[in-house]
């Protein structure tokens, strides 16, 4: 499972809203429930963090848990 | 006579320079006329958003979003009374139950102007959705999701808020993210 993705999508919903979210969804093709069944691979967690921080305009890693 | 030729190059001279400036002066008034404009239609997010809209409703999957509006209507039954996801630029449905334009056209600029107006006041943008309680036991919902706007009428009598909020509106909103990934 895909935490650290799921994470990633929580907290874009959660400081951007339900738009952020979408728009996450738009620029990776990846949604929260396919999400929720890929693994955590590094280049793929590196691709969503980064559109993530640029959605919200601060880097994601201050909200992710260690 | 050497006085009315220098005064007729002094008028030449001065005729050349005013007609100079005023070139110049022209050209200048276009330039800023044109990025005036440019940077209006970038604040307000016209540009990039009508841009990406032609691309996204060109290749948006209308059969997926109908299913998100069917799987909508499977978890509030009855309750839900009519839905719409409409285009948050031209306010115009592109899936629905029950559809009514009109009702498209005026929450849409609700939600816009809102946004705009939580941004003037530095205050965060709109979250998951936004609920209106309305007489006659009846609630409109308002998904707020970038490019698009779900909006539903609900019969609160016949759906409780708890169902609502933690199980029909995160599931419609997974189904509308299928049909956004499925477009790409």
């Amino acid at each position: 499972m895909g935490e650290k993705l799921v994470e990633i999508y929580k907290i874009v919903e959660e400081k951007g809203g339900s738009a952020s979210r979408i728009k996450l969804v738009e620029i990776t093709g990846i949604t929260m429930r396919s999400a929720e069944d890929m693994k955590d691979k590094p280049d793929i967690l590196e691709k969503v963090k980064d559109t993530a921080s640029d959605i919200l305009k601060k880097d994601i890693n201050e909200f992710l848990k260690k | 006579m050497d006085f009315y030729l220098a005064v007729f190059i002094l008028v030449l001279a001065m005729s050349l320079v005013a007609g100079f400036a005023y070139v110049k002066w022209r050209d200048f008034q276009e330039e800023k006329k044109k990025a005036s404009s440019k940077e209006t239609a970038c604040e307000d997010g016209e540009l990039n958003d009508n841009k990406f809209k032609t691309n996204m409703e060109e290749g948006m999957n209308v059969q997926k979003l109908n299913k998100a509006v069917d799987t909508l209507k499977e978890n509030l039954g009855g309750a839900l009374l009519a839905t719409d996801i409409f285009s948050a630029n031209d306010l115009q449905s592109v899936a629905g139950f029950n559809s009514n334009p009109a009702a498209c056209a005026v929450f849409g600029q609700i939600i816009n102007s809102t946004n705009k107006a939580l941004k003037q006041s530095g205050f965060p943008v709109l979250g998951r959705f936004c609920l209106f309680d309305l007489a006659e036991g009846k609630m409109v919902v308002l998904i707020p999701m970038g490019n698009y706007i779900w909006g539903m009428l609900v019969d609160a009598k016949q759906a409780q808020l708890g169902l609502l909020l933690n199980v029909a509106l995160p599931q419609a909103i997974d189904a509308f993210e299928d049909a956004i990934a499925s477009s790409k």
